[in-house]
């Protein structure tokens, strides 16, 4: 249902490592020191890495037996790091997601002494992509910087349905999104508490270019043939297209705060919070819920267990994770929250060389909205991360 | 760390990783639905009823084109006293045009025109006339326009030459297949009426057939309309002479036959009784058609609405014995001056070619189909100027149906619209 909410679900991408830990990817648990979400880390990659994830999520409503799932990629990325000192990413992902589709029985009614059976349906798929790339840079011995771009794009397709008996009237409409979001981060090693050092990582977006959304609407039209587009066998037999255009649509400002302080060499606490923030407020009209999520919090505590660099027994190949968040979700218009709540669990294995990972977690949780419980959701990742030396110069063999 | 550790085998490996990881873009979904309330969501229905209008029945000669039948004969009232027949001016293969026969190469050898008796077997034996119009440059008659008053058989019994005179002829039943060949009238054509035709100055290639004596009861014979197969003709066995470039000649003996481009039968109708203007009469052989304007100028519908209903019901007079009686109409290109009866001499009531308008009797009642006009009206595409309705070529021409208004044990006529808005 969150897909039906303004411009659909804004969640962070959550690599295999990152949901281990049910972070958002701000704090390291890629590695020792190292996250695929925070560019700011990205000059501490030793090899170039070539990383996707794959991702399902179930989610199954308590006060009844609807069960909905969704699964596919979630994102490609390719890290190099330059000279040791700098690094550079690319990548793309989805941003928000929406896929929803509701029926609504209006059952019978009497119109002219005829009885008719009303239902309506809404659906709508698609949502907003990221292609984005970042660069990292030292500023001091301690203290290191990301900056990230956004270029937000993609498109939408909804369609509303009002079905009386067996006649289907149809709207359909189409947004097109562009714009642009800056996220800088910060990740320094400068404090100490009990004489351990603490690594602390922060953040901050907001959008250079707010999005604009063009939308595209047909007029009302009764499709005859119900094959759900416009043809020449509807009704009218001509509809016209409504044609507009909403600056400043979205406006996300994020802010995140995490730290990491390895209790052994290679245990390791993180923990983070993150929030995001709707500025525009109105995106809600876009929605056939008549709302939009204004803003979003993330807190989460967890512990890693990085595999060892030098391994000499399997099981130092293995990282261990695991975590438990919680989200809460504000409304513009409804005045009750959705709090979420939840634990993963997650490993990841080295092999090959330079060293190749696979991580894979599970994450359980369940939402709330007021005081009651509305959803149980589950959440699977594994992704994959190749990693090598290419645009270094080799040695020739002689 | 040195290069020279990754072998051929451990980078094949990544490469087929890489591929499964960016071809991964699998995704599966299962989707079932939320309760929520969508009551106040967007579409939705509504209804409105119309019960005022202003209607009025004319009568016009009656227009008689396009049907399957060409009618002669008397009754019921009605008179049929002839019928037209255009030619085409080229033959059924378009190998031969008319004009072409004035070519010293061409030899006619006997001609005939053929006209198919509308019934299984001959049941009259009067005589009938065949005449052309040797003399007349320009067209006889339209299909479409063209009426007993115009031209009128005074008029063309003035202009026609007479050709031939037969009565209705059948072939011998078929032993083999079984099937008999209805019954036809046989023309023999002399040359000269070929010649006639070949002139180029002629153009109307038009027959008259009527009834040497007047025939007491309606006969018909098959049109253009009913299909090739029945179609009237004119059929032409020649011989062409070619010459090659050796200066051998061929003579070739060739049949051929040109088919039907128009034909009508001219009907008059019987006089007018109180019921025929008192209701809204329509039909095709008493010339009757209806026009109707509902009042529906002042209706305001939303934005973007669009029409599931609307229409149009009567009660019809005759009860269901004229179930499955076709009514269709246009809307007016203007205003009708009156909507008091009339009795015009020619139909002078335009129609837009689009927004067909039809309806069926079915248990006495008839309900016509106004969606589409309704729809035009309120995008601005016409004018509410009004409907022409009349009878549809696929009733019996000679059906008449009265559409009650004002009847106190009648239901009202009403329009019902749903319409679904945004």
């Amino acid at each position: 249902m969150y897909h039906a909410y303004g411009l659909g679900m804004h969640f962070p991408a959550q690599d295999g490592a990152t949901l281990g830990i049910s972070g958002t990817g701000l704090v390291p648990a890629y590695r020792f020191g190292l996250s695929l979400n925070n560019p700011s880390t990205w000059n501490r990659f030793m090899f170039s890495t070539l990383s996707s994830a794959y991702s399902g999520l179930r989610v199954d409503q308590l006060s009844s037996s609807v069960r909905n799932e969704i699964s596919g990629l979630d994102r490609l990325q390719f890290i190099i790091p330059i000279k040791g000192k700098y690094g550079f990413g690319l990548g793309i992902k989805p941003y928000s997601q929406q896929k929803f589709s509701f029926t609504y029985e209006s059952g019978s009614m009497i119109l002219d002494q005829d009885t008719l059976t009303l239902s309506k349906e809404f659906s709508g798929r698609g949502g907003i992509s990221s292609l984005y790339t970042g660069i990292s840079f030292p500023i001091s011995e301690k203290d290191q910087v990301g900056i990230k771009f956004d270029f937000l794009f993609g498109s939408s397709r909804f369609t509303n349905n009002l079905l009386i008996d067996s006649d289907r009237f149809q709207t359909n409409s189409r947004h097109f999104y562009s714009g642009t979001v800056l996220n800088v981060y910060l990740s320094s090693n400068r404090f100490k508490l009990f004489n351990k050092e603490i690594h602390t990582f922060a953040s901050a977006g907001l959008t250079l270019s707010p999005l604009t959304v063009h939308k595209t609407t047909n007029q009302l039209y009764q499709d005859i043939n119900n094959n759900g587009i416009y043809d020449i066998y509807d009704f009218p037999d001509s509809v016209s297209e409504e044609i507009s255009t909403t600056l400043n649509a979205y406006s996300p400002q994020e802010f995140g705060f995490g730290f990491d302080i390895g209790i052994t060499e290679s245990v390791h606490l993180l923990s983070e919070v993150y929030v995001w923030k709707n500025g525009a407020n109105v995106t809600a009209d876009f929605s056939i819920l008549d709302d939009h999520i204004k803003q979003w919090t993330h807190m989460n505590v967890s512990l890693v267990s990085f595999a060892s660099p030098t391994p000499k027994v399997w099981y130092e190949t293995f990282h261990f994770r695991t975590g438990a968040y919680t989200r809460k979700d504000e409304f513009l218009n409804n005045q009750n929250s959705v709090i979420e709540l939840g634990a993963s669990l997650g490993f990841g294995i080295n092999f090959g060389f330079p060293v190749n990972q696979i991580d894979i977690a599970l994450m359980a949780g369940e939402r709330q909205m007021g005081s009651t419980k509305t959803e149980s959701i589950r959440r699977l990742t594994v992704s994959v991360n190749l990693t090598d030396i290419w645009f270094i110069k080799r040695r020739h063999r002689n | 760390m040195t290069s020279s550790k990754i072998t051929p085998k451990l980078m094949s490996t990544k490469r087929q990783l890489s591929l499964i990881a960016i071809l991964c873009v699998l995704a599966g979904c299962i989707e079932e639905s939320i309760p929520y309330d969508l009551s106040d969501t967007d579409l939705k229905l509504d209804t409105l009823t119309v019960h005022s209008f202003q209607s009025t029945t004319f009568q016009s000669p009656p227009e008689m084109g396009t049907l399957s039948t060409l009618y002669l004969g008397d009754g019921n009232g009605f008179s049929n006293q002839y019928i037209l027949i255009k030619l085409s001016n080229e033959n059924i293969s378009r190998t031969l045009a008319m004009h072409e026969l004035d070519d010293s190469n061409y030899v006619v050898d006997s001609t005939f025109f053929q006209l198919w008796y509308a019934a299984d077997s001959i049941d009259i034996t009067s005589t009938f006339q065949l005449s052309y119009f040797p003399n007349t440059v320009d067209s006889i008659f339209s299909e479409y326009e063209s009426h007993y008053l115009n031209p009128s058989f005074t008029e063309l019994s003035a202009i026609s030459v007479q050709i031939a005179q037969t009565t209705l002829v059948q072939e011998s039943e078929d032993t083999v297949s079984d099937n008999q060949a209805p019954p036809y009238l046989y023309f023999p054509i002399d040359s000269s009426v070929i010649l006639a035709f070949a002139d180029t100055m002629l153009a109307n290639y038009t027959f008259m057939i009527t009834a040497v004596d007047s025939l007491d009861s309606r006969i018909g014979f098959e049109s253009r309309e009913g299909g090739t197969t029945l179609s009237p003709r004119y059929h032409l066995n020649y011989q062409y002479t070619s010459t090659d470039t050796l200066g051998v000649t061929t003579t070739d003996t060739i049949s051929t036959s040109f088919l039907t481009v128009a034909d009508l039968s001219f009907t008059q109708a019987p006089g007018v009784v109180d019921s025929d203007s008192t209701n809204l009469t329509i039909g095709r052989a008493n010339g009757f058609k209806s026009l109707v304007k509902l009042d529906i100028d002042s209706l305001d519908f939303p934005t973007n609405t669009t029409f599931r209903k609307a229409d149009f019901t009567f009660e019809v007079e005759e009860g269901d014995s004229l179930d499955g009686f076709k009514v269709i109409g246009y809307p007016l290109e203007s205003n009708p001056l009156t909507f008091s009866y009339q009795e015009l001499i020619e139909d002078s009531y335009q129609t837009e070619t689009s927004y067909f308008i039809s309806g069926t009797v079915s248990g006495g009642i008839i309900t016509l189909d106004l969606k589409y006009y309704i729809h035009g009206i309120m995008q601005g595409k016409i004018q509410n100027y009004g409907i022409k309705l009349y009878s549809s070529v696929t009733n019996d021409p000679y059906q008449m149906i009265h559409l009650e208004t004002a009847s106190p044990d009648s239901i009202d006529p009403i329009l019902k619209v749903q319409y679904v808005y945004p």
